[in-house]
């Protein structure tokens, strides 16, 4: 069937509609060409055209007349627009004409560079001349990075090898720094947040080091759509770019559907689940062998929904490869085989977490399904684009959850298609992250008297701090690196760390395997001992936990249920940066007040639950004796007067702060730009810091990424935001979509609005 | 600009003034010369290019002259990375009857530009670079420092004698451990007293750089030139020690020396060693390398005998009854005799050797029939 004819039918099918909140259909559009320009070696058009690509899209060309004009451009067009070609053909036009030329290309993550090679490979072979194109990553042998560094023309890697192997050892690195032309920043849109601070701080190091070895190269960035894709490319390079976001290729028709699964309890405002609805469209589709893609919202329901897909569609003999998983945690090789599939066809269905929302080569299928709102604007049409061809048309299905973000996203389209997407933001100097890169900026190069780093105002201060700490010595007008210390080894650069868990089978007690790995913050949730881990849907259980090595040892079972664990947390504050009272009520002692510093959360994993496979019924529960998790973060929180808190009973107040925490939680995410899980909240009836009772929200991030310190400002219009949720929402006593379902003594709903008006000063409370 | 930088840097480090550079006293970098009479290296002056070819287990590239080779050894102020400066170079060579050291001090980091180049003064003269584990690390840091003082590394591309290397070639089955303070007290019988760790040396001399206490740098001044020195003796053992390789006290280093001899090509040398190492606890291993060496240019009868002395002393396991089964097998195609040698390995071998030894048996058994 084609997804034409699927689309044709289920708008027939009451039972689909019935549940259909909203229909758009993006019209088609033609492609808009140019001709190759003249100045190019005519090498490299003649190898395009006899890949097929006869002319430019018109978009690719404007990148070529910019580029050829000494400007940096940033291109802003969806997935299979051709991006790669926007500097893939200058790049190869400059080294022939100047083979000592070298260029850098910048990958977020190791399996994107790679990727990256395996077609700029072709292209080269096709162009006929001898430019050598390497990773370099990790998983380079020792053995071939020295004729990397000497001999490679476009040297593919990943920040986080740039700024902890490359730049300080740049000696070893003279050609490629004298002879840089391009550097190459593709997905730019995920250097935002901490990731991109360190970016910031990368890139001005890395211009530091250009500039010493007399180089001077042009940046070319591409980014998913985003709000601000021009700011954010002037913010983390620090240079003027112009910006190529005209689309010249042609597109398909795209329906974007926005599914409600039904309500079944009416009075508690519980819909059907999001997973169980998209289980069943992703299997309509995979019956009628339409090529889709599922997003699931965590690694968790990536599994469970492959399992009741693979059963689906398991043949007589078991065979079930039609259908894979895929997330973060699968081993690089057997990433490479799902992604091999799915551009052959083989592969019919995957289910991803957002992992394959970025560049990963998979080719374009016909229909995406998105179990939840994801998140951001962005992100819903970055995850969207996956299904999308050129001539014929695709479809979209955004299946709601009961979340009160997902309910508001699919019940105000408009605000969805209305809206553009979000702002990408970052802030190179984000304290802790400038001074840990200035000291490597340091150590790579002394500082002269005067110099200037990235667009810091002044360097003054951080070399008086440094050498006062003893790294630096100043003298002879220069700043030199006086310690043993590597400081590059001290800094990472993603939050989650390089802290990897390997995961072994043992099943076979003479071919240990490993099949897997999972970062270490969610480990204690998804590796704890007894726990039922699920991988490409074959499930094992977890024997041993070693945690000192990081080693979880799992043995294939066969079980009906799976294992779901319950994550403790405590907040503590550390230090107040900010404090004032709440509304307009200044001055007034005794008043609601708000507050943001600096908060040290600890997690612990004590419990995990046992849920049956089909039906997600609980079927008991278990302990887990692991170490806690600490973080330390930047938290907003608000706490109320003790004149106001006495006019509550204990457990009214109590039922009433996790109300509003839970509402807050939900609604705040809309106005930081962030996911739901960037931030958490945290209460507690008397704080052991503030001795009052007090609601925290703080970044989900170590370190924090200024969510918090944002918060503190506009908490105001949170809370007018959360008055109307509550106003507004039909349901009695409480529900998912607002302050979260309702206990069974009482309304949560009546406590958490009381207590919403404790909050407000103006007000007078009974 | 983030908000009161001053004061968030200040709550990192209770420390108020700010430093501004200092003006540098001199940009010369310190050199001492030290001279000994050419007695304490007896024998340096008879190293000869055999001597190098055989040492460094490769041919050379041109005339060794040892009157041009110069022997470096830095101190630096870490391990790797473009933060890390050799603060002290310290060369010597031989020069008429004596033995110079020349070390070069960087007092501070404003001299390291006037170090290096008279580093790279001293160099031009020099046709050989003769180090101690400087292939993968004075070297390359030196290179680097060139670098980054945009100075040019001529001498990069001298010819370089690594002693680490050569030294563990000879030494390493005996002490496993080859640091040059591990060779001294091994070789020479010398232990160093009050000789300062090499892990202590960068903070010593950023304690200096601090104090400006130029005393606190003698103990590393006195361990860099013993270090040079020791090199000197060392390469002057290190060709004793090839020049009479059968005669080495230890059969371990008897055996070193002849695996080393018989990898650049002197297999006659190299099956004296192999002989003069069969006794003692290695001697089924020099046995085993005697009859290879032999099996390798194939001499079957002689490795064929030299097995059989394993057989007969019981060394190597059913490995020899092996060989020798091959050797009869394919070289003297002599079936009934690889099948006696296999039944013998037979009786003798683990379960796990079982399976492949059974295979040969039945090959040999149907070779066997096929031929009556």
């Amino acid at each position: 069937m084609t997804v034409e004819q699927w689309i044709e039918n289920k708008r027939r099918d009451p039972g689909f509609m019935e549940n259909v909140v909203h229909w758009r259909t993006l019209p088609r559009r033609d492609a808009v060409t140019a001709p190759y320009p003249s100045s190019l070696d005519p090498r490299v058009p003649a190898a395009l055209r006899g890949r097929g690509v006869a002319s430019a899209y018109s978009h690719q060309r404007a990148a070529w007349d910019a580029l050829d004009r000494d400007e940096n451009i940033v291109v802003v067009t969806p997935t299979a627009s051709g991006k790669t070609l926007c500097y893939n053909v200058p790049v190869l036009d400059s080294i022939l004409k100047h083979p000592d030329g070298r260029a850098l290309y910048l990958f977020p993550t190791k399996a994107l560079g790679s990727d990256q090679v395996a077609s700029l490979y072709e292209l080269v072979q096709a162009v006929g001349a001898t430019i050598k194109t390497f990773t370099y990553d990790g998983d380079t042998p020792a053995s071939a990075r020295k004729a990397i560094r000497e001999a490679g023309h476009i040297v593919v890697t990943n920040p986080d090898m740039l700024h902890a192997n490359i730049l300080p050892a740049h000696t070893k690195w003279v050609k490629l720094f004298e002879n840089l032309r391009y550097i190459v920043i593709d997905e730019l849109h995920m250097y935002r947040g901490v990731f991109g601070s360190n970016m910031a701080n990368v890139m001005r190091r890395l211009k530091r080091l250009c500039a010493f070895y007399g180089s001077k190269p042009r940046f070319v960035c591409c980014s998913a759509t985003i709000a601000n894709p021009l700011e954010l490319a002037r913010t983390i390079i620090e240079e003027p770019f112009t910006l190529i976001d005209q689309n010249g290729a042609p597109q398909g028709e795209r329906h974007v559907v926005f599914y409600n699964p039904p309500i079944i309890n009416k009075q508690l405002g519980i819909r059907k689940g999001a997973v169980n609805e998209t289980r069943r469209i992703a299997a309509d589709l995979l019956k009628a062998d339409i090529s889709a893609i599922v997003f699931a919202r965590s690694r968790l329901q990536v599994e469970v929904i492959t399992v009741d897909l693979k059963r689906l569609v398991a043949e007589p003999l078991g065979d079930s490869g039609k259908v894979r998983g895929y997330r973060s945690g699968y081993l690089p090789s057997e990433r490479r085989a799902i992604e091999r599939g799915l551009r052959s066809g083989d592969v019919r269905a995957v289910v991803s977490t957002n992992a394959l929302e970025l560049g990963v080569d998979i080719g374009s299928l016909d229909a995406c399904v998105l179990c939840g709102y994801p998140g951001t604007i962005a992100s819903l049409w970055q995850q969207a684009g996956r299904a999308g061809r050129r001539q014929s048309a695709s479809l979209t299905v955004l299946v709601a959850n009961s979340s009160p973000l997902d309910q508001y996203i699919v019940s105000h389209p408009e605000y969805f298609f209305g809206q553009s997407p979000e702002h990408a933001l970052s802030q190179p100097d984000n304290f802790h992250v400038l001074v840990n890169h200035f000291k490597c900026a340091a150590y790579e190069l002394p500082f002269f008297e005067g110099e200037k780093y990235g667009d810091l105002e002044s360097t003054e201060e951080l070399l008086g701090h440094l050498t006062d700490n003893h790294f630096l010595r100043p003298v002879g007008e220069r700043w030199h690196w006086m310690s043993e210390e590597f400081p590059a080894a001290e800094v990472h650069l993603r939050s989650a760390g390089d802290e990897n868990f390997l995961i072994i089978d043992i099943t076979k007690p003479d071919r240990h395997k490993v099949i897997g790995e999972m970062d270490r913050f969610t480990v204690p949730m998804l590796l704890h001992e007894h726990a039922i881990y699920l991988h490409e849907a074959r499930q094992y259980q977890v024997e041993k936990l070693d945690f000192s090595n990081k080693k979880a040892y799992v043995r294939q079972v066969d079980a009906d249920y799976y294992t779901d664990a319950d994550m403790s947390t405590s907040l503590r504050v550390l230090d107040v940066f900010e404090q004032s009272p709440l509304g307009d009520a200044a001055g007034a002692a005794d008043v609601p007040s708000r507050a943001f510093g600096e908060a040290l959360v600890t997690s612990m994993v004590t419990v995990f639950k046992k849920m049956k496979l089909d039906t997600h019924e609980n079927l008991g529960f278990g302990y887990v004796d692991l170490p806690e998790t600490q973080m330390h973060t930047t938290a907003c929180w608000i706490t109320l007067p003790e004149s106001r808190a006495v006019k509550f009973e204990q457990s009214r107040l109590q039922t009433g702060m996790l109300g509003l925490a839970y509402l807050l939680h939900n609604i705040a995410p809309l106005y930081l730009m962030c996911a739901r899980q960037d931030i958490s909240v945290y209460y507690h009836v008397r704080d052991p810091f503030t001795q009052l009772p007090t609601i925290f929200l703080y970044d989900s991030i170590p370190g924090g990424v200024g969510l918090s310190d944002r918060l503190y400002t506009i908490i105001g219009a949170l809370f007018e935001h959360a008055r109307d949720t509550i106003a507004s929402c039909g349901c009695e006593r409480g529900c998912p979509s607002c302050v979260g379902p309702a206990m069974e003594d009482g309304s949560i709903k009546a406590d958490a609005l009381r207590v919403l008006n404790a909050f407000d000063a103006g007000r007078v409370i009974a | 600009m983030i908000k009161n930088l001053g004061q968030r840097l200040k709550q990192l480090s209770d420390k108020k003034e700010t430093a501004a550079p200092m003006k540098p006293a001199d940009t010369t970098c310190w050199v001492r010369d030290g001279h000994d009479p050419i007695d304490s290296f007896a024998g340096l002056d008879s190293v000869t290019g055999d001597h190098i070819r055989m040492i460094c287990g490769c041919d050379i590239p041109e005339q060794f002259d040892i009157r041009r080779a110069l022997f470096v050894d830095t101190e630096t102020t870490g391990l790797r990375g473009s933060g890390t400066v050799a603060f002290l170079i310290g060369a010597g060579w031989l020069e008429g009857e004596r033995f110079v050291t020349r070390q070069l001090l960087m007092r501070d980091y404003p001299q390291e530009a006037s170090q290096l180049s008279i580093f790279a003064d001293m160099v031009q003269d020099a046709q050989w670079i003769v180090t101690f584990n400087g292939k993968s690390f004075d070297i390359p840091l030196l290179r680097d420092r060139f670098i980054m003082n945009r100075l040019h590394a001529r001498w990069r591309d001298l010819p370089h004698i690594d002693l680490l290397h050569a030294s563990r070639r000879v030494w390493k089955p005996r002490l496993e451990s080859c640091t040059l303070q591990r060779l001294e007290v091994e070789l020479f019988g010398v232990e160093r007293e009050g000789d300062i760790p090499g892990c202590d040396i960068p903070q010593r001399y950023f304690d200096y750089l601090k104090t400006q206490d130029f005393s606190l740098l003698a103990d590393i001044l006195e361990h860099n030139a013993l270090d040079v020195k020791s090199m000197a003796r060392l390469l002057v053992r290190l060709a004793d020690a090839y020049d009479h390789a059968e005669e080495q006290e230890d059969p371990r280093d008897i055996f070193a020396l002849g695996r080393s001899l018989g990898r650049s090509g002197d297999t006659a040398r190299a099956r004296e060693c192999y002989k003069a190492a069969s006794i003692g606890a290695i001697s089924g291993m020099a046995r085993r390398a005697l009859a290879e060496s032999y099996r390798r240019d194939g001499e079957w009868r002689e490795a064929r005998r030299v097995l059989e002395q394993m057989t007969i002393r019981g060394e190597g396991g059913i490995e020899p009854y092996v060989a020798i089964a091959k050797i009869a097998e394919h070289r003297q195609r002599d079936p009934a005799d690889a099948l006696t040698l296999t039944r013998q390995a037979m009786m003798r071998a683990a379960a796990n050797d079982m399976p492949d030894l059974e295979r040969r048996r039945q090959r040999l058994l149907r070779k066997l029939e096929g031929k009556s």
